[in-house]
């Protein structure tokens, strides 16, 4: 299991408060603090090594520029970082037609290598991801997180800023509808 | 998975389609991050960015109306 590092809430809102001071090197302590795990959430949409390089640059290019703007009292800084990882690596897709990569890390899954068996947890393992893609922001930040980051409530808690039941809450009603999204397009 | 649903038989039936979902979602490789040379490179760009040096500056007012 992947663990980050979650940066001490209080040393993260002061770094905040001097990036939007345009301390630049406040803001690259905090490029520091979150660059893996933004370039992890954009590999698990776009999967391609140099796209998903090219995408957290942007982001956190983007997030420099609009730093002025973040409101400290709101969302976390991390959350608001990965909206805007979000919002860049689905355009990307969009723009990418066709995208019918599978992931490494769903055909590494320790079953048996019977290829019609890989094959079909290949296709639900890339249909529940593209259902993934379609949730609000709170629940695909959930999901992504618990599941593919394998952090614990209490890490995704701080991280977006909630409570811990706060979190089970918005988990629960992310995999009914992630459940929702796939009955819909097996009926389609 | 089993042994989850044994845990709140009286759940059974609510629990087990969203287990399955669960499963479905496959953690990332801990190995998949990004290159020390790409970590650096854009370091120094956002460094870079912020002191003119690439050409542009930081336009905080600007409203891109996106996020």
């Amino acid at each position: 299991m992947l663990k980050l590092d979650i940066p001490p809430v209080t040393d993260e809102r002061i770094l905040v408060q001097r990036a939007i001071l345009h301390d630049s090197e406040a803001f690259a302590e905090l490029y520091d603090r979150h660059v893996v795990r933004v370039y992890r959430h954009i590999y698990y949409i776009i999967n391609d090594q140099k796209e998903a390089e090219d995408l957290t640059a942007q982001t956190f290019l983007q997030a420099w520029e609009a730093i002025g703007r973040f409101q400290p009292r709101g969302a976390p800084f991390a959350s608001w970082l990965l909206r805007i990882a979000h919002n860049l690596a689905v355009s990307h897709l969009r723009a990418r037609k066709g995208d019918a990569q599978l992931h490494e890390s769903l055909i590494d899954d320790g079953l048996p290598r019977n290829p019609e068996a890989v094959a079909e947890r290949q296709a639900e393992g890339e249909r529940v991801r593209q259902a993934v893609l379609r949730l609000g922001d709170d629940q695909r930040q959930v999901i992504i997180l618990r599941f593919v980051e394998e952090l614990d409530y209490k890490e995704v808690a701080e991280i977006l800023g909630k409570s811990v039941a706060a979190v089970r809450v918005i988990q629960h009603r992310a995999l009914c509808a992630l459940r929702k999204i796939m009955k819909v397009e097996e009926v389609a | 998975m089993e042994a989850c649903l044994a845990m709140y038989p009286e759940y059974r039936a609510e629990l087990r389609p969203l287990l399955q979902i669960a499963s479905l979602l496959r953690p990332l490789p801990p190995e998949i991050a990004p290159s020390p040379v790409f970590k650096e490179r854009t370091r120094v760009q956002i460094l870079a960015r912020h002191e003119g040096q690439d050409g542009t500056s930081l336009a905080p007012d600007r409203p891109s109306g996106k996020f």
